[in-house]
């Protein structure tokens, strides 16, 4: 197993007392996947290191510990706050909401770093940033487990971690939101970055699933996926096209 | 979750289980049936008192005028103002207006191409708009909210009501699906297809009396999983979520337990409140399992962890243990995949305005719940009052003695017994305690009625008994070796506290035999609590009463002093033993003592029972000889 941990470029190990990865479905009473996802684990390699000339690709996720779920009612507001948002009276949007977490969760990510056609240095430089801003502690904003306030403790992989014996047919996941850039609906704008500069782009997001189950403890990551988000995305990565 | 109610939906759907899309069963039945015979152009209407038909339905509804095909309330199908409590129905005629305007829709639909049909629609039109309907209706107590059905008598279409004809189901499965999506296009995240994003899910679910949306679509809420310009939210296809809440409709109604019900300071039942929690329960493959000649199902025998039903019949817990559990399934299916067969627990709750909550979600293999439930009924088999064994207690039974119980006290003991998890650590504390206090130990404790009167628990006192100590061994003792022996008295037992306990039965005993007349309270009554807190201070006195005051007594009457001596004397022995007797107990320390204190009484009363049996035995012989 330990041959397998350093097959990828980076393994991260990540832990936390609590994670929300929601599904879509149940997004107001919010329910986790019993799993980390893609795009969950992506956020948290960005949070330690990002630049516009790489892409991350998640191959797979480790369970290290016992999926244990537990429920929380609390007051909450339904709608978001902002510096931008006008004031409101907070008891007017007052609403008691219930998440089923995950508590006391410990993942093992490998992920490889994907450079971006239009990079003209090579993957060792990015690679070893980020193996010394891991080493040091240290990242952009505090990584966490699928919301905000389920921060996530991370570290290198020391090779010895196992995964749980179980496995699980998860079913329908959701792999990662494509903002894909369109004349033809336009429904929002966002930031896309090409030739070293952000430019606002207009478009729509689509979000994309696989079929995910977990085989000893361990979810791969169908690696199609990627081809198809760049596909929606327009983007060009070495080694795709 | 979905998924699984989805997978299940298909098996139920196969079995014929499964209302038609966007069709419900109301709690206001059908009022009035009306005949139609074109053939002799009369209208016959009689009042129905038939089954309760499904019906077509939309959440839409509750604020807005939407009409339904054919079966509708007489507010759209006539136009009638008059409301049942008094007072008129202002909208009745825009109500009217539109049911006219589905008929049309009907007429022009492609789903009622059958000349019958369009005939059937054709004369329900005309004879709405020349009145002659409502003239049939004459003399007759109508009301707005009474349900009106429609059977066309002529050929094919004789004796069938005009809203179960498969074209209508399929008329209204297609405006439900219009009405509740976008045009917007998304991948739904349950069975992978690119399908029309879904607004709004017409089949709500009835939990506790309300109906409520499986998933719930406000419109500010997680505004990253929207498709902002089209209003739509991401998630689930028309056709996943009508299968999942069709389905957990079916599973609520028919296989479905309240794990806690709220209740309000007068005594009735919040059924609004979120702290409600409803189990329920389902199998990913249904199966039977054979023991011995009775066949059983195997969602019966996994549900018996909560309540036993009547279907499940035990006298003993080693029944239970040894007939269901131990013995290998020789159910057709259920023993070759038990691996494979998957067991689904989920606990929902009522939230907010029309929202259901999933509070816990257990997903987990049938073998592996075959283990774990051995291990919990072992952990939960106790002797009875007089030493025999018993029925176990469902969970329900077991916790409503704790007025404590918080609800993720009940989701926890779920867990416990299906998934193996420690169970709840409040659970002693609050077994302890409520032992510690007589007047809940005996059951005289009161509890308000809605008419704030106090009343008794009414339960008997050796009932209360066994269910705390059942508690206390389960909290104690689950999944530790020493389990299978706590069950009934260990007298080698090196524990200075399950000692005591077992002194203070004994000096109960002694106290009851000295007395010539039958007692109304006990040492128990008096020092239990103290006892069990701290036994230094309080056996010492106890044990001199007994001596000096009882034992004497017992001796000169000849009411078993040797038995007793030697009992006494073989506790003391084991508690000099373990280390005399200790100064203070922990919580823990005093669960022990509940339960040698349960144990030894148990153990005294078999005895009793026993002489008691011997002696009409005698007694019986004598009369005979």
């Amino acid at each position: 197993m330990e041959n397998e941990i350093f097959k990828c470029d980076v393994a991260v190990k990540l832990e936390g007392e609590l994670a929300c990865f929601t599904r879509p479905e149940f997004k107001v009473e919010r329910v986790t996947y019993p799993v980390m996802t893609p795009s969950a684990a992506r956020g948290v390699l960005e949070a330690i290191f990002w630049k516009p000339e790489i892409r991350w690709e998640v191959r797979q996720i480790w369970v290290l510990k016992p999926i244990k779920e537990f429920s929380l009612l609390r007051n909450e507001i339904d709608s978001r706050q902002s510096a931008r948002s006008k004031t409101f009276f907070i008891e007017d949007k007052r609403q008691q909401r219930t998440t089923l977490f995950l508590k006391d969760v410990a993942y093992l990510v490998l992920a490889d770093i994907r450079l971006k056609s239009s990079t003209k240095d090579c993957k060792k430089k990015y690679l070893e940033q980020f193996n010394r801003r891991i080493e040091n502690g240290r990242c952009f904003h505090q990584p966490y487990l699928g919301t905000r306030e389920c921060t996530a403790s991370f570290e290198k992989a020391s090779g010895n971690e196992k995964p749980i014996p179980d496995c699980l047919t998860i079913g329908n996941m959701l792999f990662d939101l494509a903002f894909c850039p369109s004349e033809s609906c336009r429904e929002m704008e966002f930031l896309q970055h090409s030739d070293n500069k952000a430019h606002k782009r207009a478009g729509y997001k689509q979000a994309l699933y696989f079929t995910a189950t977990l085989d000893k403890g361990v979810m791969t990551v169908p690696q199609s996926k990627y081809e198809e988000l760049y596909g929606l995305e327009g983007i060009d990565v070495k080694g795709i096209g | 979750m979905l998924k699984e109610l989805v997978e299940k939906a298909e098996k139920l759907e196969q079995e014929g289980k499964l209302y038609p899309v966007g069709y419900t069963v109301y709690s206001e039945r059908i009022k009035w049936e009306v005949h139609l015979y074109p053939d002799e152009n009369r209208i016959y209407v009689k009042e129905y008192d038939g089954e309760n038909r499904a019906r077509a339905l939309t959440s839409k509804r509750t604020s807005g005028i939407i009409a339904y095909p054919f079966a509708d309330e007489s507010a759209y199908v006539l136009g009638i103002e008059t409301q049942k409590g008094g007072g008129q129905d202002k909208n009745a005629q825009k109500k009217h207006q539109e049911y006219m305007k589905m008929l049309d829709e009907m007429l022009e639909s492609s789903h009622f191409s059958t000349p019958l049909l369009v005939e059937a629609i054709d004369f329900l039109r005309s004879r709405l708009t020349d009145e002659t309907l409502k003239k049939a209706f004459a003399g007759r107590k109508i009301y707005g909210k009474d349900w009106i059905t429609f059977v066309y008598e002529k050929e094919s279409l004789k004796g069938q009501h005009l809203h179960e004809l498969c074209e209508t189901k399929a008329f209204w499965k297609q405006k439900a699906e219009e009405m509740g999506c976008t045009s917007a296009w998304g991948y739904c995240s349950i069975c992978g297809a690119k399908a029309k994003a879904l607004t709004n899910i017409t089949t709500n679910v009835n939990l506790l009396g309300s109906r409520r949306q499986i998933a719930s679509y406000n419109k500010e809420a997680f505004v990253s999983y929207r498709v902002s310009a089209k209003g739509a939210s991401l998630g689930i296809c028309f056709s996943c979520a009508e299968k999942a809440s069709q389905t957990l409709e079916f599973l609520l109604k028919n296989n479905s337990i309240p794990l806690f019900l709220d209740k309000k300071a007068s005594g009735q039942v919040n059924y609004d409140s979120s702290r409600n929690q409803v189990a329920t329960f389902w199998l990913k493959e249904d199966a039977t399992v054979t023991t011995g000649k009775t066949e059983f199902s195997l969602s019966d025998i996994f549900l018996s962890t909560l309540d036993f039903s009547e279907k499940i019949r035990v006298e003993t817990t080693e029944q239970l243990v040894e007939d269901f559990l131990k013995s290998p399934w020789s159910g057709e299916r259920a023993s070759l995949n038990l691996e494979e067969n998957a067991v689904y627990l989920a606990v929902f709750s009522p939230n907010g305005e029309g929202r259901l909550a999933l509070r816990d979600w257990l997903h987990v293999s049938a073998g592996r719940v075959k283990q774990n439930l051995m291990k919990y009924f072992k952990a939960i088999q106790l002797v009875d009052a007089f030493g025999m064994d018993r029925r176990p207690y469902g969970i329900k039974e077991l916790l409503e003695i704790l007025d404590d119980t918080e609800p993720n006290v009940v989701k926890g003991l779920l867990r416990t017994a299906f998934l193996g998890e420690r169970p709840p650590v409040s659970l002693l504390q609050s077994a302890v305690r409520r032992l510690r206090i007589s007047g809940a130990r005996d059951g005289s404790l009161t509890d308000t009625d809605k008419r704030n009167k106090k009343r008794k628990m009414g339960l008997d006192p050796r009932d209360i008994w066994q269910r705390l100590c059942t508690i206390i061994k389960l909290a104690l003792f689950y999944g530790k070796e020493e389990v299978n022996k706590m069950d009934r008295l260990d007298k080698t037992r090196a524990d200075a506290s399950y000692q005591s306990g077992r002194l203070l039965a004994a000096l109960e005993e002694i106290q009851r035999r000295a007395a010539s007349s039958k007692l109304s309270s006990t040492v128990v009554e008096r020092y239990y609590g103290s006892a069990s807190t701290s036994p230094q201070t309080v056996f010492p006195m106890l044990l001199s009463t007994a001596t000096k005051g009882h034992m004497p007594k017992i001796r000169k009457n000849n009411y078993g002093y040797v038995e007793l001596e030697g009992l006494l004397e073989e506790i003391m022995t084991r508690i000099d033993e373990a280390g005399g007797f200790p100064k203070t107990l922990l919580l823990s320390q005093q669960g022990e003592f509940a339960l040698g204190f349960y144990h030894q009484r148990a153990a005294i009363n078999a005895g009793k029972r026993k002489n008691e049996l011997k002696r009409m035995e005698v007694d019986n012989n004598g009369t005979l000889s």
